[in-house]
């Protein structure tokens, strides 16, 4: 009990996927709160803090929901290691609070009676009692506290104030200042949690076999193998269209402000060195990436939508067996339904996916899936290239080759996905909850939001913004010969690297400019797009200078080469965020080695074939 | 246990139709080859309530094979694949 004016306990929270965890996770912490990964694995480690009306601090913890502490799966290694003391980095928690769903105790209280052995101070959290008031789900709390041996209190999560009985009871607790040893698990028999569960349920709670009234219901329409179908098509349509239409206004908005910002530069600053890193390396530069901001926004809007409202599992169900064809689980279609916003989120979410073949075909697919980056790509070949007509009456050209890169990517995966499965028979199991379906909340939704805008901005402050600096000064440095016939660029050092592997490239149709910016494309997609820009600006001799990377490159580039840069970017190799993930992933160099190779062998092939047609057709 | 362990009667859970029920009887040993990609499979199964004497029924059939299928275990919704479902054996109700 020393110090107990700045000691500062760590809790726990632990429970099943689906009891509204994270959400009683967010309500404690708000934004006050630390996402990262554990150690050494992509398991997301969430850390936040609040201050309680004694003024002590809290550090709080949200482990990976599991079904049981007995550690199978990835996530529930992690929760074990950390709760009995044992992982490497992690501390002990000094208190436990074990979530259960009000409505489904009858799988929660397994777990707390498995957290009960480690006899750390712990409060039991019964979440949801707002729904389980709804279908007159009576609990007895004082003898449901007194069979458990353990503090019990009724939280609800999505309410404001619905933490307010935890955070009394986690006050009370008889907290220790020094750390307790480790312990190590007894086996248990979930035969013999569950007779001992039962027992205490039949005390304890009235009505226990009610079911969600309404989730049967939307499951006959959802579920249903022919409307079912219909609806999940409708509703990825919907997704894309929105995320491209509705985009549209921020988008242009972000773009006039960025310009005008680099205007600013341009007019206020002498002319020089300086002045041309700001304007075009810095400010243009990451100003065309954060353009794509908006259409992250709306796409994990809908995502994270999709997801609290319990739709995502039931689409899962709807595909496995197509998805299974190709010897994928119906699991995998979250983590590439994110691998369309960016391939980095996709891949960490694929640790749902329990068996690990399955889930190393996924983490190698996910790059296929065409992420946002390739967005400001293919919106400026296709605005230089693809001219605006209507065919077959209703369709837009520009779109439709859109379509058609969206395509090629999801068949291209499908592909991999069948040359990568086993050719024994071996079964893998799918194991999917099905939760009952709720109202999405807004709160854990801006959360979740801010969230991924602040990753991505941080990205583009950080990584891209860096990489634009060492593009602008490498092609600047050394500068041309006063006898030069070329633009400066070209006597550059990015200039004589985009020359060397212009020998690489010629055969599918890139000049020296593309090969130059593919290089810092190799960090960030997108930033190909801006790094097209600084070298074509650099190209230009004085007043041409101002013209814009779009008639530029519509000039300069034949119909084939646009075609083959477009193809290229189908597979695009080229992203060490991702590798770094996959490496991290699967805790090898193999996986990403593989990955940079096959994408690359089919980026090069599907471009050199693209460029050889397109240049017989065009003559 | 309760009293309806009349073996004779029980049947995998695959072999249920949509909307008949029964009660778990026991999660088979797995087959030598699943076991060894799938070690955990048996006790995931009963982890997420797959436990003799706990009502299931079957909610929905996938459109192609019948497969996944969607059933109600204690007070949960789970899809399974048709292999899961045969390692469970089922009591069913008759009405």
């Amino acid at each position: 009990m020393n110090n107990a004016e700045t000691f500062s306990p760590l809790v726990a929270l632990v429970g099943n996927p689906n009891c509204g965890k994270t959400a009683l996770f967010n309500r404690l912490t708000g934004a006050r709160q630390k996402v990262a990964n554990f150690a050494g694995v992509t398991v997301e480690r969430k850390i936040g803090r609040y201050t309680s009306s004694g003024g002590r601090i809290w550090q709080v913890l949200d482990l990976p929901g599991t079904y049981s502490i007995n550690a199978s799966t990835p996530d529930e290694q992690i929760t074990q290691a950390v709760i009995t003391g044992q992982h490497s980095s992690e501390p002990m928690p000094d208190a436990l609070v074990c979530v259960v769903d009000a409505t489904n105790l009858r799988r929660g209280l397994r777990i707390a009676l498995e957290l009960k052995q480690l006899r750390l101070p712990m409060v039991l959290a019964i979440n949801m009692t707002d729904i389980a008031a709804k279908r007159h789900i009576e609990i007895d709390l004082p003898a449901l506290s007194a069979a458990l041996g353990m503090p019990v209190v009724e939280t609800v999560a999505v309410r404001s104030h619905g933490e307010a009985n935890l955070v009394a009871a986690l006050e009370k607790l008889p907290l220790k200042a020094e750390k307790n040893p480790p312990v190590h698990l007894l086996p248990t028999s979930v035969m013999e949690l569950q007779d001992e569960v039962n027992a205490i349920l039949k005390q304890c709670v009235s009505n226990l076999t009610s079911a969600s009234p309404w989730t049967e219901k939307i499951d006959r329409i959802i579920l249903h193998p022919v409307w079912g179908t219909a609806l999940f098509l409708t509703l990825m349509f919907l997704v894309f269209q929105a995320v491209f239409s509705w985009a549209t206004l921020p988008m242009d908005l972000i773009k006039s402000l960025v310009e005008e910002l680099g205007n600013r530069v341009q007019e206020g600053m002498a002319p020089g060195v300086l002045r041309d890193l700001i304007s075009q390396g810095i400010i243009g530069g990451s100003g065309a990436v954060l353009v794509f901001l908006p259409q992250i926004v709306i796409l994990f809007f809908f995502i994270l939508t999709l997801e609290d409202s319990g739709y995502l599992p039931r689409a899962a169900f709807l595909l496995d067996r197509l998805m299974g064809s190709v010897g994928l689980s119906g699991r995998a279609f979250i983590p590439l339904l994110s691998s369309f916003a960016c391939a980095i989120p996709g891949i960490m979410s694929t640790r749902t996916i329990q068996n690990p073949r399955d889930r190393l075909t996924t983490i190698m697919i996910a790059p296929l899936m065409t992420c946002s980056a390739r967005l400001p790509v293919y919106a400026l070949i296709i605005a230089a290239f693809i001219p605006s007509q209507t065919v077959l009456g209703v369709l837009n050209l520009q779109g439709l080759v859109l379509f058609i890169l969206y395509m090629a990517g999801i068949v291209s995966a499908m592909l991999v996905a069948w040359v990568m499965k086993p050719r024994n028979k071996t079964q893998h199991a799918l194991l999917l909850e099905l939760p009952d379906y709720r109202w999405p909340n807004l709160h854990n939704l801006s959360l979740g939001l801010w969230e991924r805008i602040r990753i991505f901005v941080t990205r583009v402050g950080t990584i891209i913004l860096a990489l634009m600096i060492l593009l602008w000064f490498l092609s600047s440095f050394p500068g041309a010969p006063p006898d030069a016939d070329h633009p400066a660029i070209y006597y550059s050092i990015a200039g004589l690297l985009g020359r060397a592997l212009e020998v690489v490239f010629a055969p599918i149709g890139f000049n020296w400019q593309i090969c130059i910016a593919l290089v810092p494309g190799m960090a960030a997609r997108e930033v190909a797009v801006a790094a097209l820009g600084t070298v074509y600006a650099l190209s230009q001799h004085g007043d041409d200078l101002t013209q814009t990377l779009q008639p530029l490159i519509a000039q300069s580039w034949s119909l084939p080469t646009a075609l083959s840069l477009l193809a290229w970017y189908v597979f695009a190799p080229q992203c060490i965020a991702t590798l770094s993930v996959v490496r991290r992933e699967t805790n090898s160099w193999r996986y990403p080695l593989i990955m940079l190779s096959y994408l690359f062998g089919l980026a090069y092939l599907a471009s050199f074939l693209t460029y050889r047609i397109a240049m017989h057709f065009s003559g | 246990m309760k009293t309806h362990t009349a073996a004779n009667t029980a049947i995998s859970l695959d072999k249920l139709k949509v909307g008949e029920s029964g009660i778990v009887g026991k999660i088979s040993q797995i087959t030598a080859a699943i076991t060894h990609f799938d070690p955990t499979l048996t006790r995931r199964l009963m982890e997420i309530g797959f436990i003799p004497g706990e009502p299931v029924q079957v909610l929905h059939k996938g459109f192609f094979g019948g497969e996944p299928i969607a059933v109600r275990i204690g007070h949960s919704t789970f899809a399974l694949r048709l292999f899961e479902a045969a390692l469970i054996s089922v009591i069913p109700h008759h009405e």
